[in-house]
């Protein structure tokens, strides 16, 4: 029987998928380049992700709503889509990686300081491992019943954090910085938009696929309007200089909280939501992953590939997390190019290749 | 092989003959000459003197049946309104005349020895080789319908079921007087031969629904069916779990509340558990008295009850937390207080939370054993074992004993003892993961409980629905109540066909 995830779970998953790392990176990238204006950087970036997400959309009914390996398949043919699939699977990967990294690395910072983050990533990697084996249905009701939590927690969050909003933060309103507040948009962008396109591999599961572009962009949509208001809070209540250099400011956004001297400091509720997000945006990479390696190596059932990812994805992990200041350095750099070619380039190339197909015969 | 051959020869010693005494010998022999096998001979008035004989299991059957059946088969009725029974008997062929009437004719052996197991009497008459039953079955082990114990509401039905089957489906029939409730009997255990029944409304429940349940029940291949809980772990969509998937309940209004909701209700002879098929995890929080109490009312508790599902799995794991870990979420006067309690304590959190949840354990275990009448000295123990005593003696800090009692409280709101004792057992795997990992133990083990569950399913029903997946019309009767007049819908997930509800109440309430 074939795992099917409806559009509401597919909508939270992508919900989720956006706030995971984003959520806790993005004010100090954003306002480290617009300064004041970031919350100005993060609406056009909402705009544009829309735009990314209509097309990943029109690619996936391009190639007709199949698998997405099937899809890639299709237009490079049988060894171009080896290659390219390959290339697509080992961003999957990196994103797994990275993701678990930043969690480690936040949780042996933040909150368990002295447990080593190689701990962390071992721990968050054998639950991820549980619920890929239980399956993308599992994964996707699990998210769903968390959905309403992280909701909660982020309208509380809001709530708690709005006395201390000083609204002189953000003036002057673009007048300075205006070209970096759209330079901004580029790093943005990939640690947002241009990661969904991880999510073309389980759409194929979308039960109701009409009307999968609107689930889509709503998801999209409310992931980035929350990571729009944090950034915005950011700025407000710590002030330009205080986002940039913290690593996590949305971590001290929760510090700042204190209600009637007795709700102090809840920066679990910060935790709490990006724990979640980011481990279900490790649990659709890891599958998505998995799904790709059983098509390729044309297998019956991707379970039998978790175990071995499991190991290399640790091992990756284990070497590739240098320390704490590798980490923002790597988004900035790296990951900016390697996201552009995968998320944009291949995906573009795909496109072509399909209509160009379509128009031969 | 070998038992087979004996078999074969056992069944050729084992015929029926014309003599009544001989087929008598033969049962005895066969019951093993037990007991409370009663046997009556009678001789017929006639020119050769005709014996018949009357057997049966005494206790099973009701003996003022057994002697008026008696006592009316065989004497003349000489009165004429209303019968009056003579001295005499009757003669071979009136007697064969009124048998055939009222009895069933047996012939085989193992028939014979079954309706005498169940409470039949069994007549042999010299001359035909066949014996006859008549039901006296009324057994003096029953008891009568009582108040019931395990699941006590405030406001609604007082009455339970008992451990009589027929009773138990009489008084869902009491409730439900429609003729699509049908019932399915079936017999389980090779040596037990327990009766159980299945009940549903046809026209509401699900066909595929019944289909698995019947052959999930005839795939059972067991010797004994003691208790409903045997049929549930042979039915149940998952063995390694710690949540049940099978409701049980004591309470007729629980169960006929269900059967209209479209679920299956399996009754076991013998028992006064009923079990109740597809079931989520939400029905494990609600009661059948949250129908019964104003809605606003009903929404409110439920609301407790979820309060208490955190509180009692989660309590003593985010006080190992916060003090080991995050003393920095602790407001400073409280943690300042907190260190002063916990400075003559020579354990760790973790083994000073052990020691008392294991205590209490200990102590609730105890409890249900004991007889009641040395009840009291277990609550005089109990409150010096967790309560200032054990403070005073400096074995624990005083915040410690209010963390287990919370615990304690909150594990006995559920309605549903079993579900309670799933989150007994997950409470000190998060104890230990908060010792371990702090916060970031409670949210990973919150996580693996949350993927469990929405892995598991309830014959084919998804056990978180309707949170996971969502359903916006099963919403109304989840943790919220709505009145009564707007829930127009049965469970989405549990029946597909005849969803709605009669409403013909609500369009009275708006005229």
């Amino acid at each position: 029987m074939k795992e099917k995830i409806n559009l509401r779970q597919f909508m939270i998953l992508i919900f989720i998928n956006l706030l995971g790392t984003a959520v806790i990176f993005l004010p100090s990238i954003a306002t480290n380049f617009a300064k004041a204006d970031s919350w100005i950087t993060m609406v056009i970036t909402v705009v544009i992700g829309c735009f990314v997400i209509c097309w990943y959309t029109t690619l996936f009914i391009e190639g007709g709503k199949q698998n997405f390996f099937v899809i890639i398949e299709q237009g490079f043919g049988r060894k171009g889509g080896f290659i390219f699939g390959f290339l697509f699977l080992s961003y999957v990967f990196l994103n797994a990686v990275a993701n678990l990294i930043t969690i480690g690395d936040f949780v042996s910072v933040q909150v368990l300081m002295g447990t080593p983050s190689k701990v962390i990533t071992f721990i968050v990697l054998c639950t991820a491992v549980v619920g890929v084996r239980y399956g993308l249905e599992v994964i996707a009701r699990s998210a769903e019943f968390f959905f309403s939590f992280i909701v909660i927690s982020i309208i509380l969050l809001f709530l708690f954090v709005s006395p201390k909003i000083d609204i002189q933060n953000v003036f002057p309103v673009f007048q300075m910085n205006q070209a970096s507040t759209f330079v901004g948009i580029i790093p943005i962008l990939t640690l947002t938009y241009l990661e969904l396109i991880i999510f073309l591999g389980i759409m194929e599961q979308v039960s109701n696929k009409e009307k999968l572009m609107r689930g889509y962009l709503i998801g999209g949509i409310m992931g980035g309007i929350v990571i729009f208001v944090v950034t915005f809070l950011c700025i407000c209540v710590l002030g330009v200089d205080a986002t940039i250099r913290q690593t996590y400011p949305i971590y001290v956004l929760g510090q700042k909280i204190s209600l009637a001297d007795f709700i102090q400091r809840i920066e679990g509720i910060v935790a709490f939501i990006w724990f979640f997000t980011n481990f279900f945006k490790i649990c659709i990479s890891y599958i998505v992953l998995a799904k790709g390696l059983q098509h390729f190596f044309r297998f019956k059932s991707y379970k039998i590939f978790i175990v071995p990812l499991a190991f290399l994805i640790f091992y990756a992990a284990y070497e590739g997390f240098k320390n704490s200041y590798y980490i923002p350095e790597f988004i900035n750099s790296t990951y900016v190019v390697i996201s552009y070619i995968i998320a944009v380039i291949i995906p573009l190339l795909l496109h072509l290749s399909l209509i160009i197909k379509k128009l031969k015969r | 092989m070998n038992k087979s051959k004996w078999n074969e020869k056992n069944k050729k010693k084992n015929k029926l003959t014309s003599r009544a005494l001989y087929n008598e010998q033969l049962i005895k022999e066969l019951l093993g000459n037990s007991t409370e096998l009663v046997s009556k001979q009678v001789n017929l008035e006639e020119e050769e003197s005709v014996t018949v004989v009357f057997l049966y299991m005494n206790g099973l059957v009701s003996q003022k049946l057994v002697q008026e059946i008696i006592l009316e088969i065989l004497l003349i009725d000489i009165g004429e309104a209303v019968p009056i029974l003579s001295n005499k008997t009757k003669s071979k062929e009136d007697l064969y005349h009124e048998l055939s009437i009222i009895a069933n004719e047996l012939t085989e052996v193992e028939t014979i020895i079954d309706s005498l197991i169940n409470g039949k009497t069994v007549l042999f008459i010299d001359g035909k080789i066949a014996a006859f039953s008549i039901d006296t079955k009324g057994s003096n082990t029953d008891r009568g319908v009582e108040q019931n114990t395990t699941q006590q509401v405030v406001r609604g039905p007082k009455d339970s079921f008992t451990e009589s089957i027929l009773i138990n489906v009489a008084l869902i029939r009491k409730r439900i007087k429609d003729p699509s409730l049908w019932t399915e009997q079936m017999v389980i255990g090779t040596k037990t031969q327990t009766q159980v029944m299945i009940a549903y409304i046809h026209d509401v429940v699900n066909e595929d629904l019944i289909k698995e349940v019947r052959s999930r029940l005839k795939k059972i291949k067991v010797d004994a069916i003691l208790e409903s809980g045997n049929i549930e772990e042979f039915i149940q969509d998952q063995t390694y779990t710690p949540f049940p998937t099978v409701y049980n309940s004591e309470r007729p209004d629980a169960i006929a509340a269900g059967i209209l909701e479209g679920r299956i209700a399996i009754f076991i002879d013998g028992t006064p558990f009923v079990l109740l098929v597809p079931v989520l995890l939400i029905n494990f929080l609600q009661t059948p008295e949250d129908y019964y109490q104003r809605s606003d009312i009903a929404t409110l508790l439920r609301c407790l009850r979820m309060l208490a599902v955190v509180l009692s799995l989660l309590t003593p794991s985010i006080y190992i937390a916060l003090t080991v870990f995050h003393q920095e979420m602790i407001p400073t006067r409280l943690l300042i207080s907190l260190a002063a309690q916990r400075e003559g304590v020579p354990f760790p959190a973790l083994v000073e939370a052990l020691i008392m949840e294991v205590t209490f354990e200990l102590l609730r275990e105890a409890g249900i054993r004991l007889p009641a009448t040395v009840g009291s000295a277990i609550s005089i123990v109990g409150a010096l074992v967790l309560g200032q005593a054990a403070v005073d003696a400096g074995i624990v800090s005083a915040m410690m004993v209010i963390v287990v009692s919370i615990t304690a409280i909150s594990s006995f709101v559920f309605p549903s003892y079993n579900f309670a004792i799933s989150l007994r057992m997950l409470r000190f795997g998060f104890m230990i993961l908060a010792a371990t990992f702090g916060f970031f133990g409670i949210f990973t083990g919150l996580l693996l409980l949350v993927m469990h569950l929405s892995s598991l399913r309830s014959f084919g029903v998804p056990y978180l629905s309707p949170f996971a997946p969502y359903n916006s019309s099963d919403q109304e009767d989840a943790i919220f109540r709505v009145p009564i007049w707007l829930r127009d819908n049965r469970p989405k997930l549990i029946n597909q066909k005849n969803i709605r509800r009669e409403r013909s109440w609500k369009v009275n309430h708006k005229k």
